[in-house]
């Protein structure tokens, strides 16, 4: 029955892998239109995106380090409250991006999906690979500045990249939820932005973990996105592997939301062109 | 070999007053909604090669139809079979961005519709000529004129090459030139043997593009057979549906049951309540002979049978002539000449005849007569018959341009002084 069930979901995995392959091309197309539109028009364009990062880093720097001078951690470095900062805010925004436009992309995109027969999922998933690659682009621009500030290479960065994909994987599961209750309810991507405004807060981004007090602790374990932050942080700030048990809850957890909105969405597909 | 094959085809859609009863029903689970049978029970079969025309009033099903052809949507029963792959060209520039250039968009446009990258690549250069955009294609689609930008949309979505291709009223697209363009291309695919779905509201279009034609009426497929048969059965549907009265179908089978085919050039389907019936039309030449043909300029005669078979009030007569295309020429009736023709008792047997300078130009021409009660066949209509005639005008003597000679006098003198307007 188990055996089944895991067979089941392989099947469904390879059968998704090899549509995106078909697809790929088609996917390529539209993360470039996407991150080109981002910008066009503008004369840097792609440039903004390590301009962001940067900006919003020394911000950090100045607000925390020396208007509010907090200080939490062993590590007393100028600075070092902003990378703790943006390595929380990394996967944070990434998967907020990434669920925010994935509620809307059916609707969004209602004459494609109606009057094309293209794998409509590729809508999510593009949206995925953008946040991604702009993901990516904070992930080096938060490397060179941490080698600026400490001095030293965090070289079990690479370790980050995976896991990246491990997000967006949770992203695009959620995405695929939403999107699928949006075309029936018209007030799910609302309730998603209140709800992601909650989880921000409820995610130690601009708090460490361990301040919370111990009877809301629980919400630090169901939280998968807390436990990205601290896998994130504890490979770029202290340069460590992570945890095994934080990486398999957190492996399990992005896994099993892809394998489920993409089941709830398969299902539901039919019935969302009567709906749009 | 069928390429089409659907059989008890119905779609149902759920309505919801307000989207919070979709809520309401989905927790409490008590229907909310009420049904909406947008198809109900079709049955047809498309052969391999064949080129169909649909047609139907709006909110007919049509586009329905086609999007459970096209794989879109799902029928709630019924079956549908395709052998074949599907292209449809349901709305024309899907996806276009109007920051990127024309080539992106074709680019994006090909692979959305599920084209590799080489193939897009092959066929770039075919799709550029087609569009006629060669100057364009790397400005962005923003810069483009609507025209442009449907031209380029239309030469993307036609680029295709499918087996089958379903096409929604996607021909009334750019200028005349372009329009000749998609239609040659389109014939060009017809030559392939390419099976071609084709939804319009064009009759004229229908009658010359396609082999067969379906009527869809309330969900409902209303008629199936000829083009122009078809389209005759819908203008009177439409009439019907203006003057809400009982109204008599001819399909082929009943007219050609009813009257002596010899009779008719064409095979031809009328409809009306029949309370006047057109028994017989012919044309005559100046002397009074039965002809098939007239030399333009000409006088000729088209003469009028009819039957009244119920009292009727002050009927009206008329006839249309048609170009081969379908487009009217030249139309006229007792009541718009102010001809009154007094009460016709039950049983009377009329003769209208309609004497006219023929200054046509040399081509074939359809007739189509009718007799009705009001200003013209759309409201009463006692018998419409869509061709009841086929003639020919021959070259005229003196050559003119265009289509009819209108009476012209040519003057010329000297001018004393030399007239500058504004040229």
């Amino acid at each position: 029955m188990v055996m089944n069930l895991v067979l089941a979901e392989q099947d469904v995995f390879k059968a998704w892998i090899r549509q995106r392959f078909i697809q790929r091309y088609l996917i390529a197309q539209m993360v470039a239109r996407e991150l080109r539109a981002r910008y066009v028009g503008s004369s840097i364009g792609l440039f903004w995106s390590v301009i962001h990062p940067l900006l919003s880093m020394a911000v950090f720097t100045y607000v925390f380090s020396y208007v509010l001078r907090v200080r939490f951690s062993e590590d007393t470095g100028v600075g070092s409250f902003a990378l703790y900062l943006f390595c929380g805010m990394l996967p944070w925004n990434s998967f907020r991006e990434i669920v925010e436009r994935c509620a809307t992309s059916i609707t969004d995109n209602a004459s494609l999906v109606k009057n094309l027969s293209f794998h409509s999922k590729t809508l999510q998933l593009s949206i995925g690979i953008t946040s991604l690659v702009t993901q990516w682009i904070g992930l080096a621009v938060l490397l060179v500045v941490t080698i600026i500030l400490r001095g030293s290479l965090p070289y079990m960065a690479p370790i980050v990249l995976p896991l990246s994909i491990l997000l967006m994987l949770f992203g695009i599961g959620l995405g695929f939820l939403v999107c699928t209750l949006h075309v029936f309810f018209r007030d799910t991507a609302q309730f998603v932005n209140v709800g992601l405004m909650i989880w921000f807060y409820l995610t130690p981004v601009f708090y460490p973990a361990h301040v919370i007090p111990p009877k809301f602790q629980f919400l630090i374990y169901i939280n998968p996105l807390a436990y990205a932050a601290n896998i994130y942080r504890h490979i770029v700030l202290n340069n460590g592997f992570p945890d095994l048990f934080g990486l398999s809850v957190f492996t399990g957890l992005s896994a099993g939301t892809f394998l489920l909105g993409y089941w709830v969405y398969s299902k539901n597909f039919p019935a969302f062109i009567d709906e749009l | 070999m069928r390429a089409i094959s659907v059989k008890n085809l119905s779609k149902t859609f759920k309505i919801y007053a307000r989207p919070s009863d979709r809520l309401k029903e989905f927790f409490f689970r008590k229907p909310l909604h009420s049904n909406f049978a947008a198809l109900q029970g079709i049955s047809f079969e498309v052969l391999r090669g064949k080129t169909v025309g649909l047609i139907g009033q709006n909110g007919s099903g049509k586009s329905t139809l086609l999007k459970i052809l096209g794989g879109l949507m799902q029928p709630t029963t019924g079956t549908v079979e395709i052998n074949g792959c599907v292209s449809s060209l349901i709305e024309l520039g899907t996806g276009f961005h109007p920051e990127f250039s024309g080539r992106a968009n074709v680019y994006m446009n090909a692979s959305l519709r599920g084209m590799p990258r080489e193939e897009v690549d092959r066929r770039f250069p075919e799709i550029l000529e087609f569009s006629g955009l060669e100057g364009f294609i790397d400005r962005p689609l923003k810069t483009y004129s609507t025209g442009m930008w449907v031209r380029l949309a239309f030469s993307a979505a036609i680029s295709v090459d499918p087996e089958i291709l379903l096409i929604d009223e996607a021909l009334a697209v750019g200028d005349a030139l372009f329009q000749h363009k998609c239609l040659q291309r389109l014939r060009q695919l017809q030559e392939q043997g390419r099976t071609i779905f084709f939804v319009s509201h064009d009759m004229a279009a229908v009658k010359t593009f396609c082999e067969e034609a379906m009527l869809l009426d309330q969900g409902q497929l209303a008629a199936c057979g000829k083009p122009d048969e078809v389209c005759a059965l819908y203008i009177s549907l439409l009439a019907q549906r203006a003057s809400q009265d009982r109204i008599v179908f001819r399909t082929v089978e009943g007219a050609r049951a009813r009257f002596d085919p010899s009779i008719y050039s064409q095979t031809m389907v009328g409809y009306g309540n029949f309370d006047v019936e057109i028994s017989h039309v012919e044309l005559l030449s100046a002397r009074g002979e039965t002809v098939q043909a007239v030399v333009s300029g000409d006088i000729g005669r088209i003469r009028i049978h009819l039957v009244a078979h119920r009292p009727v009030a002050d009927p009206v007569v008329g006839v249309l002539i048609r170009d081969r295309m379908g487009n009217d020429i030249y139309g006229t009736n007792t009541f718009y000449e102010n001809i009154k023709m007094g009460d016709w008792p039950a049983g009377r047997i009329m003769e209208v005849e309609y004497t006219l300078k023929f200054d046509l130009a040399q081509g074939d021409y359809f007739i189509s007569v009718a007799a009705h009660g009001g200003r013209d066949h759309l409201g009463l209509c006692y018998h419409w018959i869509d061709v009841a005639l086929v003639m020919k005008v021959l070259p005229p003597a003196s050559h003119f341009a265009g289509h009819v000679r209108l009476p012209t006098k040519i003057a010329f003198r000297e001018a004393p002084v030399a007239k500058i307007g504004r040229m």
